[in-house]
């Protein structure tokens, strides 16, 4: 092993005509810098093309000479002595060459799918520009629809639902993260247990939201559909919403109807509480930043998530504790930040990978933050002029496209929200900064854990620069989620993090936080 | 048990009761085999081609008592490796010959390809593409790629020539592309021999192997399918299968393929 470069230490290895695919290579290689703590490792085929890549960071050494196009070499650096640092590495890459092999079996076409197995449901994640086709080969088998995929034209959009409400089949989606259907999660969605509250939503993290609150505190779903963002638009006219509710209407288990949206179209709206007036079961109406003057007395309005789940729980008898209000070492809490803030630290600065936890935060601090602005923002004056330059109260939602051009969205690969982190600690002006993190399938298998690191140094950032920096954390996730919600909230906690009960429950903290301080 | 062969070329099958053969490589559902100079692909789904070996069984080979190095032969049509036995049907001998036919780039088939490489360029999200371009490693290679398809040449070829992670490097996989799209147009570069030839030295065996299948027009059947997709029947639905290809390949063929046509 060589030392250089004051305590860095190199080490090689060559392992004879081994071959492992690019993607497991590339992904094993993120996942193991992490986990085995080394400095950077290189997994790369035995080429000259590859020895000149590893030479142009300073990674080569005269060992990986013998290696041949068939070999695989490997290079580390490290910062302390790890001597079995390749024995892990190749048995970590053993055991997902053996996991790839408990191969399913792999339908290349849906009609393939369909005429082995007669599934009922079909998800597409495919290019906007062929998800239509594709959803329209789905419901011709008469095989409800969900459509993960997004940039599918508003036209196609309606078509798809009216050849859908014509067959008496949902079609969920475009742009639709999070369903549960029967109990098992599509997409996005968190292990939440079964019970008799029925859910329609035209937002993704907003139906996490209410299902994980609804769950926590022992109620239970039917079924959690998802309508896609756009369903309650003037175009749209929310027929999926509307088909959502006829269904759960009908449904015996379905004893309280939950609809999570943000504001939808007035026409939308007006058609919706008409229809409300024939169901017969009770209903809540959890629209964000939406008014609502008169509703049915059957039909319940809330404005927050945290308020949608409690009421639904309610109307199931079930009770919950309040969970906006602040105990009191919360509150102490609070008062050292407020006393320990400079003059300078004025705002908050969320940083989200939910798009309408986002949107919620907005709701819940819009009446107390003047100026708070945000990428979600409908109003003109409440948008933030540019997402990725930091100024004022500020509530970005690291999920919008112009932050995942070519990358995975937050809730997959939470590391891209760390730069973020890091450069907001450094402003002289950030008081609070404010996050949330998702739990449950299709999420990062442990968002908590990679973003601790960027935590802790953007706290001792501000530190040094003799500044307390707040930060609030939510955890959307249960119990039964796979990445362990106690951990990940126990481990926040550790670090000094303040976590919140919910999402809502986080935006007040954040808000009571920077109270008195003037803007 | 025996397993049945559904494909095996005529000259690789003399060659094999010729010369005998050994297993090079073990993966889940294929094996490679090395006979003499060449590399053959064994599976279910390997494509027919030149040198790929179709078997009607889906085999899980990394789970099966295989070795790399056991001999592989074949007698009175049996192809045995270790203790496994595959017959090869009369039928299954197949002489496969240069696949010959040139193609016209006309408004259609260009429409087609621009769709291909938005798609790729945008939106594919199955493979390495979708890890952050800004990953040093990443980078490095794309910039290269992208000087060669700026710039296609011996230089910026051979820059990619074997550059990439996986035993058929992307560099190399955009290349195969490239070289289809050139030949399926009826274009050539002269540069393109002194590649191959340099191939065989500086990449992995199979790559070259599949280098060198590409540039003798010996095309799997799943190049076939892009081909016609693209330019008999405008099909991008057809085209695009080419993505299922390996966990990087497909993306990289079709990526230096469109180049190659355009």
């Amino acid at each position: 092993m060589d030392a250089c470069r004051g305590e860095i230490m190199k080490d090689y290895k060559i392992l004879k005509n081994s071959y492992f695919d690019s993607v497991t290579l590339m992904s094993t290689t993120v996942t193991l810098k992490k986990e085995l703590k080394l400095k950077e490792l290189v997994m790369f085929m035995g080429t000259d093309m590859n020895k000149d890549m590893i030479k142009s960071v300073g990674l080569y050494h005269e060992s990986l000479d013998e290696a041949m196009p068939n070999d695989l070499m490997l290079a580390v650096e490290l910062d302390e002595a790890f001597p079995n640092w390749a024995e892990e590495v190749v048995a970590r890459l053993s055991s997902s060459k053996s996991k790839s092999s408990d191969e399913k079996t792999v339908y290349k076409t849906i009609n393939q799918a369909y005429e082995a197995i007669e599934p009922n449901i079909a998800v597409i994640s495919v290019p906007g520009l062929y998800a239509a086709n594709e959803a329209f080969k789905a419901l011709e088998k008469n095989m409800h629809v969900m459509l993960f995929s997004d940039n599918v034209s508003v036209e196609d959009e309606i078509a798809l639902k009216d050849l859908a409400i014509k067959k008496d089949l949902l079609v969920m989606g475009p742009d639709c993260g999070t369903a549960i259907i029967n109990g098992k999660g599509l997409c996005f969605a968190n292990q939440v247990r079964r019970g008799s509250i029925g859910l329609v939503a035209a937002s993704g993290t907003g139906l996490q939201e209410v299902t994980v609150i609804i769950d926590r505190f022992k109620g239970g779903i039917t079924q959690a559909i998802g309508v896609g963002g756009r369903d309650l638009s003037e175009k749209v006219q929310g027929r999926m919403m509307l088909k959502g509710i006829d269904a759960l209407d009908q449904d015996d288990d379905t004893k309280v109807i939950v609809l999570i949206s943000k504001p939808p179209h007035q026409t939308v709206l007006d058609k919706i509480l008409k229809r409300l007036e024939t169901v017969k079961k009770p209903v809540v109406l959890c629209l964000l930043d939406a008014h609502v003057e008169k509703t049915p007395k059957h039909v319940h309005f809330t404005s927050t998530l945290t308020d949608g789940a409690i009421k639904a729980l309610e109307l199931v008898g079930l009770d919950t504790p309040d969970l906006l209000s602040f105990d009191k070492t919360l509150v102490d809490t609070i008062n050292t930040y407020q006393k320990a803030f400079t003059n300078d630290q004025k705002y908050i600065k969320g940083l989200y990978c939910g798009g309408t936890l986002t949107a919620e935060s907005l709701s819940v601090l819009r009446p107390y933050l003047k100026g708070v602005t945000s990428n979600v923002a409908k109003k003109d004056e409440e948008k933030m002029k540019d997402p990725m330059k930091s100024s004022g109260h500020n509530l970005v939602d690291l999920g919008d496209d112009i932050f995942t051009q070519g990358k995975p969205h937050p809730m997959i690969e939470p590391a891209i929200r760390l730069d973020r982190i890091l450069h907001e600690a450094k402003l002289k002006e950030t008081a609070v900064i404010l996050l949330d993190f998702e739990l449950g399938i299709g999420s990062h298998d442990d968002a908590v854990g990679i973003t601790l690191e960027a935590l802790v140094d953007a706290k001792k950032l501000a530190e040094k620069d003799g500044r307390a920096l707040a930060i609030v954390a939510y955890v959307c996730g249960t119990d039964k989620d796979h990445q362990n919600l106690e951990s990940s909230e126990k481990r926040l906690k550790d670090a000094g993090i303040i976590v919140a009960k919910t999402n809502a429950h986080a935006a007040m903290i954040a808000q009571e936080l920077v109270k008195g301080v003037k803007a | 048990m025996s397993h049945n062969i559904l494909s095996i070329d005529k000259e690789i099958f003399q060659a094999f009761v010729l010369h005998g053969a050994r297993v090079a490589g073990i993966y889940k559902s294929t094996m490679h085999i090395s006979l003499q100079e060449t590399i053959l692909t064994l599976g279910d789904r390997v494509g027919f081609g030149k040198h790929h070996i179709v078997c009607k069984e889906k085999i899980p080979f990394s789970e099966l008592d295989y070795k790399v190095g056991d001999d592989v032969k074949i007698e009175n049509h049996i192809l045995t490796i270790a203790s496994h036995q595959f017959i090869i049907h009369e039928a299954a001998i197949i002489e496969y010959k240069p696949f010959d036919r040139i193609y016209t780039l006309n408004q259609k088939s260009y429409q087609c390809l621009k769709a291909l490489r938005e798609m790729i360029e945008k939106d594919h999200d199955q493979n390495l593409f979708r890890f952050p371009k800004d990953n040093p490693w990443l980078k490095y290679q794309f910039e290269k790629i992208q000087v060669f398809l700026a710039a296609p040449g011996l230089p910026s070829a051979l820059s990619i020539l074997g550059l990439g992670m996986g035993l058929t490097p992307l560099g190399d996989d955009i290349l195969t592309g490239f070289i289809l799209g050139l030949q399926a147009v009826g274009k050539t570069l002269p540069w393109i021999p002194k590649l191959i030839e340099t191939a065989k030295i500086k990449t992995s065996q199979l790559s070259y192997q599949n280098l060198k299948d590409t540039y003798d027009r010996y095309y799997p059947n799943i190049f076939i399918d892009m081909m016609e997709g693209v330019f008999t029947q405008n099909d991008i639905e057809k085209a695009k299968a080419i993505l299922n290809l390996g966990a990087t390949s497909g993306a990289g063929i079709l990526t230096g393929f469109i180049y190659g046509c355009m």
